[in-house]
Order: structure tokens, then C-alpha cells, then sequence
């Protein structure tokens, strides 16, 4: 007996250890499949505040899923950016134009630029979509990507919903998703729930079967719980990306709930219908069941089927005629919509830096939700002070719509632009805007004169040194007792203190005659305000206490050295990069002797190609591609000269405190402004 | 001779003529108060500046554009405006700030920068907005001058500063400010006490009451000029304000820079130097 069942336990685990070892074998050969077609994806993610676009860098992952380098992506990895860079897992850095972006699915295809390759021959690995519809709960699946920027990196889960939709708490609406300011995704999608864990960075990466195809792209994950879009949408969205260059959606303008409260099992409620939208144009009204699409019944008894039902009407083309079987008050309604088209939820963006705004399209769901009469205009999303909108009164404000310039209708940011490229020479327009339900109108000048002059901080005699109160207790521990004044504490080179001899330890008792009291902490400003009722460019008696000796030096009171907001400056746009020249403090502060020259960088706007190089906020730029930079007019031609160039990568040699260092600039130059 | 007892019945009278001499008193710097208002109120100017401020902690940067607006004085009829410094200048404020954070001496722990742009003057009631730049800057009496580009027909009243001019303690002064764009830039007076002296850092009169718009002339109920409202930082690291300052108490940071009053003569000189800059800078600009 105790034999059987010894033999039994080793059976078990005989059998155990073979699934354990064929899950190995299965990861193994998935691994080997897919991850040469995983790819890290580094992103410049732009966003708008306050008037003005900013750069960041993000990251998030992809699968390279055709020969010819078409990459599927989530929408909130590659959306908003300027420049987007595949870095496939033997350390291929590839950059990627858009096909198409699909904020509704939070999809991106992508095209690599295969051109750009070194070796364009080459063939690109590339993976392989499966049938999500197929996927069991229970199934094993591996997530694969790059969390937390960690390149190639595989999760091991189970499938534990393959339809997973999310309603508010009552369940009694569906909830979509809302990638921000509003742009909502998930209309269409029941998610693949798996528990592999997703990380910050698996975002856009595979989820795959043991077959080593890919069921799904990773979208959510948290609290051991990840969210996948299926795979079966993504083929979708990239079919009509690749077949018609954008995905176009029918678009009934009717919102539908299951029919299980109810007591029904079969067709779905019309829960809402906007106004103006081909369904109220035909007649459909809340409260109306859809049994039918035409003439194929519908089924939403529950939550997880309605976005089959949204899916259904979408993929019929806009302008198509459908028929509608509906039901109202028990009679059977037959209705033919011809379908408008599905707009996204949110328009363009941009920056129109000359007039310190940012601009956002209005789509028709913008109009419809704050209760527009129509989609034309731009709306304002942000001003820049001082510039001329900002600056026009009565005021515009963000969030106000313009509807015209000058008399001329301005139906988009095109026509914005195009509009401002005309008008813009003129001393003002009058601007027609929409603010909520209001009408409004105000002038714009479009270039307003500004003064140029700039004076600086008012001039004052000037020692140069630091020093510090020759305290009663400290004069007596110097053997000094009843001594008063100052301790030199540092004396500045190239000063006309250093010059007349000025030493650390020197104690400080009179200037221009003046006996200095102070020997307590808080007489510390007595030696400046002294200093300060000297003549400018005149030699000073400055009587001094060495040791035993008591000198009296000449010294010729300097004026204060300039500031940095005297210095000169220097701007380039277009890495977003301002330097000044070097000011004697900063030299002082530095310790760089005269000989060191270069332009000290002022501002590296964050997410400027400068700033994204690593410049910042007082680096010592030295030399640009090999060439001197020691002072503002040449940093701009050497500037110019490398830009010019447009090389891959810009080298910087800058002086970082007391260090040295390069700094290597990478910029889009599709999107940087010349 | 006889004591005469200070009696209830008699001591009422007296404490009524004292009140009524208060009120009196009240009464004649409310009227004085308000000739000062109509004679200075034209030299009280609006001025309109965007300042970019950049908040650097750490390597951090933090970058805020906002329209400010504070009140200037005219002191030069060929157009040249004085306010305070730290409207636009965080110098002070860096200096005090750095001290409690910069502990460990590594340099660079805590920078602001603010660069001031499209400065305009509004005068009086006025709706047009004058274009001017930054004449001159002081740091340390904390004070700005900003010169109007151009003047066309406009008729400026600057207020003189004496040479002599100063205040003492115990006396009433005046200040004549004006209020934002949205009560229509309306002038009214604030008044106050010299209710001390201070000689470190440097020399100047501490102040009690509602004077507190740093950046304009202070004047006697007379009219006379005394000096200019302005910001002392004492130079000396904050210290904490313990349960006082728990309690509501001022903190240590709002003692650090409490408004003084600067004698005349300081500002007359700085006056001076600042139209120089102003002409340089003018010069320089065509």
C-alpha cells in the first residue's frame, strides 16, 4: 500500500515537473518568436500649457508586427509627440513615422523608417497577430515589454476575463477611459484580463499566447491585475490604417444599455440620443429598444455585449444607409439612418508661438458636449502674457472660441494660421470669439512696438572682498582687543583689492578716513555702506591691521561688477538654448580663470532638444562641433554654422563647475523650427 | 494749600475734552490726508509688467509667466518711474532663502530668476497703456525705475525728492497708493506711525500702521516729502518664531522684510543715478 502510494507521489511529480518543464519550453519558444520583434519605445511627448507646447521624454513598448516595420503601439505611448524612436532588442535604433493614430482603441500603428537603417537589407523580425476570440480564461500568456524602461522583459500570467468591460459602481453604465483633457477610449473594447504583471512601460507591448502569437497589446495594468486591448481590434485598426491610411467609423449618434434589467434577453436599450445626429434626424428616441442591424438581430442583455453593438456600427462606412429595427411602446418601428461619420473626441493642438497661443480644433464631440451651435473656429487652450491676444482688450481667455478675424471666418487652426500669415502686418483686427453661449468681440494688435532698452543695476563703489565682523570676542582672541571693523575673508583676484595688496586676515579698521565701529554679527552691511559713499575710480585710503603692522593702502574704489541680467545674451530657437556671457561673479564663483571662455547657458527649456541633451541652467559652453564659443556673437554663428549642418548629433564640450564634460544634442530636425 | 479730590463728576469733563481733542486730531489728518491724496494722487502711476519667474531647486526648474501690477511714482516729469525692486527682483528673497537652505555650502541648491518684459504705465484713470523699460535697478534700497518710452502730449507731476527731507519718530505720515485696473486705478491714502529707527543694515524709520505699499513716497500730513516705503532685509538668517509665531505671530520671514521708511536724501541720489542709466540706456535702445 504504502508502495502504491509512494509511486502515485512520484507519478505526480514525475508529471508535474514534465508540465513545469514543457511551460519552460513553451515560454522558451515565445521568447524566441516574438521578443526579436518587441521593440522599446522612446517618445518626445509634447504638451501645452499656459500658452506654449513643452517637451518630455517618455518611454513604453511595441511590436513590430509586418515585414515592411508596421508597429502596433498604444495611443497614450505614441499620440502627442514630435519624435518617436524604436529600439528593437539587438539594440537597433530605428525612428517610426505615424500611420495612423486611434485615440477611441488608445492605438498606434507606426511605420519604421526602414531606410534610414545601416543596413536597409536586412530582414526585420516581425510577429505574428492571433485570434483573441479564441483566448480561454485560464490560458497562459506572457505580457512583454519594457516596465520601468527595463528593455525585453517577459511576465507570465493567466487569462482571467477575455471580456472585460468597466462600468461605474452601480453597474449601471459603462465607463470609458480618459487618456486626458477629455480624449475617452474604450468605446469598442472588452480587454483581455490577465494577471502578468504590467508595469509603467509595458504599455503598447505584446500579450501572448503559448503559441507565441500575439493576442493583444498591454494597455493597463495595477494591483496584479493587467488590462490587454485584443488582438482582433488591434488587426482591425491596422488593416484600415494600412488599407485607407486612417480608420473610418460609422456613426449612428445613439448610446445603447443592456436589456437584462429589463427582463429581456435579446436587443438594446437606446439610452441616449444627440441632438442633431443622424439617429434623431430619423427618429430614434430614448427609451427605444434595437432589436435589429439589417435585419441581424442584436443581443446586449449584458454590459460586456454593448461594445460588440458600438463595434457593429462602426465598422459600416459613413454615409451608408442602415436599417433600424426598433421597438417603441410594444410596436415593432422600422427605421433607415444613413450614418454619419464617428469624429475623434478631441481636435489637433498646437502652438502658434508668434502669438502666444495654443490652439486646439474643434471636433463635433467637443461642440456637442459644452453645447455649441457648431463645430467652426479654434479654441484657445492657453496665452502667453504680454503677447497680443492676452493683451487685447476686452480679454481673451482660454477656453473662448475664435470664430472670426477681421470679418473672416476662421473655421480651423489652418485657416488660423494661414489667416495671421495675412492679417498680421496690420495695426489691429477685430476679433470674433465665442465664450460659452456668448458672443463676443474684441481688437487685436497684432505688433505692438516694443522698447528695446534695458538698463541694469546702479553702479556703486565696490572693494572686492568678502570679510567679516571683527567681533569684541574675536579682536581679544586675536590679541586685537578694542580693535573694530572687518576680517578679510576672501580677497577677489583680478580686483583693484588684490591689486593694492589686500590679504585674507587683514583686518579692516578705516575707509577714506571713516574708522569703522562695527564688532558685533549684525553690523555686517557697516564695510558696504562705507565702500559704497567712495568715489568711483579714486584710490581710497584703506587702513589695515597685519599682524603687528598697521598699513594703510591705496586702493582704487571699482564699481560693482556687472550682473547677469546686464550680460549679453544669445538665443537659439531652435534647440531652445539662451546663454550670456560670462560675468566677472561668475568667473569669481567659479574659480575659471580669464583665460577660460565660453557663453554660460542661461535656460535649456525643458523639453528643448537642449535641454533633452542634458544642457542646463549654467553650464560653460565652451566649443560646438570642435569650434570656440567664447562669447555670445560667435556662440550664434557656430550655432548657426551647426545647425545649418543638421548632423545627426550636435557636440557640445561644456564646463560644468569644475568639471569638464560633452553633451551630446540629437534633434528632430523634421520638427525643429529653423 | 487744598488737595481737591479728582471726583467722578469732575474727572468726566476732562476725559470728554481729551476725546473731543482726539476726534479733532482725527479730523485734521483725515483732512490733511485728503489734500495730500489730491496733490500727490497725479505723480501715483500704475505699472504693468509680465515677469517670467524661474523657480531652480535642486536642478529643478519651475517656470511661471504672469501679469503683476503695482503702483509707481513719477519722479521725473521727462518720464521716469520709481517702485519697488521686489515687485520684479527676487534678489532679497534669494539671498534670505538660500541662507536657511543652502546648509550644507553646495552651490546651486535653490536659484530665482525673474526677467521683467512688455512694461506699461498707466497714468492716472487713463485707458492707454505706455510702453517704458527698465531704467535702473537697486537691490539693496530696493528700488526700480522704469523710463516710458515716449511721453508724445502727456504732462507728468514727479515728486520731488529733498535733500533734507526725513522723517522722525512719533510722526503721522501718508502714503498715496492707487488700486487695480478693476476699481478703475482709484487713488486712496494709507497712513501710519515713524514708530522707531533703525541704523543697521542701514539707516531708516520703522513704520506702524497701514502704510505698507512698499515702492511710494512717504509724506508728512503737510504734504513734504520724508522718504519712500520700502523693503530692509536685515542681512541676518531669519530665525524661527516658536509658539508666537505658531499663535499667529509675524514670521520670521515676514520680519525680515518689513517695510521701512528711507529718508529723502538716500532716494535723491538714487534718483539721480537712475536718469543717468535711464539717458545711457535710451541712447543705447535707438
Amino acid at each position: 500500500m504504502n508502495r502504491l502510494v509512494a509511486a502515485s507521489l512520484l507519478a505526480l511529480a514525475l508529471a508535474g515537473a514534465a508540465r513545469a518543464q514543457d511551460l519552460r519550453q513553451d515560454i522558451d519558444h515565445c521568447r524566441r518568436k516574438v521578443y526579436p520583434a518587441l521593440v522599446n519605445i522612446s517618445v518626445v511627448v509634447r504638451t501645452f500649457s499656459d500658452g506654449r507646447s513643452q517637451r518630455s521624454p517618455a518611454a513604453g513598448s511595441g511590436v513590430i508586427v509586418s515585414p515592411a516595420g508596421h508597429v502596433l503601439t498604444n495611443f497614450h505611448v505614441a499620440g502627442h509627440t514630435t519624435r518617436i524612436t524604436c529600439t528593437l532588442p539587438d539594440g537597433e535604433a530605428i525612428d517610426a513615422d505615424v500611420v495612423w493614430h486611434d485615440p477611441l482603441t488608445d492605438l498606434s500603428v507606426l511605420k519604421l523608417k526602414l531606410h534610414a537603417r545601416k543596413q536597409p537589407a536586412r530582414p526585420l523580425p516581425f510577429a505574428t497577430l492571433g485570434d483573441s476570440a479564441a483566448l480561454q480564461v485560464g490560458e497562459h500568456v506572457l505580457a512583454m515589454g519594457n516596465p520601468l524602461s527595463l528593455s525585453s522583459s517577459l511576465t507570465l500570467g493567466v487569462v482571467s476575463n477575455t471580456g472585460r468591460v468597466f462600468t461605474n459602481f452601480t453597474g449601471t453604465d459603462i465607463e470609458e477611459l480618459d487618456l486626458g483633457e477629455g480624449e475617452v477610449t474604450g468605446l469598442f473594447t472588452r480587454w483581455i484580463q490577465h494577471d502578468a504583471l504590467i508595469l509603467p512601460g509595458n504599455s503598447g507591448g505584446p500579450l501572448v499566447n503559448l503559441r507565441g502569437e500575439v493576442v493583444g497589446i498591454n494597455e493597463l495594468g495595477g494591483g496584479g491585475v493587467g488590462f490587454a486591448i485584443p488582438s482582433n481590434l488591434a488587426a482591425h485598426v491596422l488593416n484600415e490604417a494600412l488599407t485607407h491610411g486612417e480608420v473610418r467609423r460609422g456613426w449612428l449618434g445613439a448610446s445603447f444599455a443592456p436589456v437584462q434589467r429589463l427582463g429581456l434577453e435579446q436587443g438594446a436599450l437606446v439610452a441616449n440620443v444627440v441632438a442633431g445626429s443622424p439617429a434623431a434626424r430619423a427618429g430614434v428616441r430614448p427609451g427605444d429598444l434595437l432589436l435589429a442591424l439589417d435585419d441581424q438581430p442584436v443581443v446586449a442583455r449584458f454590459f460586456e455585449q454593448v461594445p460588440e453593438l458600438y463595434q457593429r456600427l462602426a465598422a459600416l462606412a459613413p454615409g451608408r444607409v442602415v436599417h433600424l429595427t426598433l421597438q417603441r411602446k410594444g410596436d415593432t418601428l422600422p427605421l433607415d439612418v444613413t450614418l454619419g461619420r464617428m469624429e475623434p473626441a478631441l481636435g489637433e493642438q498646437a502652438e502658434v508661438p508668434q502669438v502666444g497661443m495654443t490652439l486646439r480644433d474643434v471636433t463635433g464631440p467637443m461642440a456637442m458636449v459644452r453645447r455649441w451651435p457648431d463645430a467652426d473656429g479654434v479654441l484657445i487652450t492657453g496665452l502667453r502674457p504680454g503677447f497680443p491676444f492676452e493683451d487685447a482688450k476686452p480679454d481673451v481667455r482660454a477656453g473662448d472660441v475664435i470664430v472670426s478675424l477681421d470679418g473672416r471666418p476662421v473655421v480651423d487652426l489652418a485657416g488660423f494660421h494661414a489667416l495671421w500669415a495675412e492679417l498680421s502686418g496690420k495695426e489691429q483686427l477685430l476679433l470674433d470669439y465665442r465664450r460659452g453661449q456668448e458672443s463676443l468681440l474684441t481688437l487685436v494688435k497684432p505688433d505692438r512696438k516694443r522698447p528695446t532698452a534695458q538698463g541694469g543695476a546702479l553702479r556703486r563703489a565696490w572693494l572686492g572682498i568678502k570679510a567679516q565682523v571683527l567681533t569684541s570676542d574675536l579682536a581679544q582672541a586675536l590679541g586685537l582687543a578694542g580693535t573694530r571693523g572687518f576680517r578679510v575673508t576672501e580677497v577677489f583676484p583680478w580686483t583693484e583689492a588684490a591689486r593694492a595688496g589686500l590679504q585674507v586676515g587683514d583686518v579692516i579698521t578705516a575707509v577714506g578716513g571713516q574708522a569703522l565701529e562695527a564688532h558685533r554679527p549684525r553690523d555686517a552691511q557697516e564695510l558696504k555702506l562705507t565702500v559704497e559713499r567712495q568715489p568711483l575710480g579714486k584710490p581710497v585710503e584703506v587702513a589695515v591691521v597685519r599682524g603687528a603692522e598697521r598699513l594703510a593702502l591705496q586702493v582704487v574704489m571699482q564699481e560693482t561688477p556687472g550682473t547677469a541680467t546686464e550680460a549679453r545674451g544669445v538665443e537659439v530657437a531652435a534647440v531652445e538654448l539662451k546663454a550670456r556671457e560670462l560675468t566677472f561673479i561668475d568667473r569669481v564663483e567659479q574659480r575659471w580663470p580669464e583665460e577660460v571662455a565660453g557663453v554660460l547657458v542661461t535656460e535649456a527649456t525643458p523639453g528643448g532638444w537642449a535641454a533633452m541633451a542634458g544642457l542646463r541652467a549654467g553650464d560653460l559652453v565652451v566649443s560646438v562641433e570642435d569650434h570656440p564659443t567664447p562669447d555670445p556673437p560667435t556662440f550664434e554663428q557656430v550655432m548657426a554654422r551647426a545647425l545649418e549642418a543638421r548632423p545627426r548629433v550636435v557636440r557640445f564640450f561644456v564646463r560644468r563647475g569644475p568639471r569638464t564634460t560633452f553633451v551630446f544634442m540629437e534633434p528632430d530636425w523634421g520638427a525643429a523650427p529653423r | 494749600m487744598t488737595r481737591t479730590p479728582m471726583t467722578r463728576t469732575r474727572f468726566l469733563p476732562l476725559f470728554g475734552l481729551a476725546l473731543a481733542a482726539s476726534a479733532a486730531q482725527a479730523q485734521d489728518l483725515g483732512a490733511q490726508a485728503a489734500q495730500v491724496l489730491q496733490r500727490r494722487a497725479p505723480s501715483i502711476v500704475t505699472v504693468k509688467i509680465v515677469l517670467k519667474t524661474e523657480i531652480n531647486v535642486m536642478g529643478q526648474t519651475q517656470e511661471r509667466e504672469e501679469r503683476i501690477q503695482v503702483q509707481g511714482v513719477v519722479v521725473d516729469a521727462g518720464g521716469l518711474i520709481m517702485f519697488s525692486n521686489s515687485a520684479i527682483s527676487a534678489a532679497q528673497l534669494q539671498e534670505a532663502l538660500s541662507d536657511m537652505m543652502d546648509d550644507e555650502g553646495q552651490p546651486g541648491g535653490f536659484e530665482i530668476k525673474t526677467t521683467p518684459s512688455d512694461i506699461k504705465v498707466v497714468v492716472g484713470e487713463e485707458d492707454t497703456e505706455h510702453p517704458a523699460f527698465l531704467a535702473a535697478s537697486d537691490d539693496r534700497l530696493d528700488l526700480a525705475f522704469v523710463q516710458l518710452q515716449e511721453l508724445g502730449e502727456l504732462k507728468l507731476v514727479a515728486v520731488d525728492f529733498p535733500e533734507a527731507g526725513a522723517p522722525k519718530v512719533g510722526q503721522t505720515i501718508i502714503v498715496v497708493s492707487r488700486l487695480n485696473e478693476g476699481y478703475d486705478y482709484a487713488p486712496y491714502f494709507e497712513t501710519g506711525l515713524i514708530a522707531g529707527e533703525i541704523k543697521t543694515p542701514q539707516p531708516a524709520f520703522v513704520v506702524a500702521g497701514q502704510a505698507a505699499t512698499v515702492g511710494l513716497p512717504v509724506f508728512a500730513p503737510s504734504g513734504e516729502v520724508l522718504g519712500v516705503l520700502t523693503v530692509v532685509a536685515s542681512g541676518m538668517r531669519p530665525q524661527g518664531g516658536g509658539l508666537m509665531q505658531a499663535m499667529g505671530g509675524e514670521s520670521p520671514m515676514a520680519q525680515a522684510f518689513r517695510p521701512f521708511v528711507l529718508p529723502s536724501g538716500q532716494v535723491r541720489a538714487v534718483v539721480a543715478q537712475a536718469k543717468e542709466r535711464a539717458a545711457e540706456a535710451a541712447k543705447q535702445g535707438r
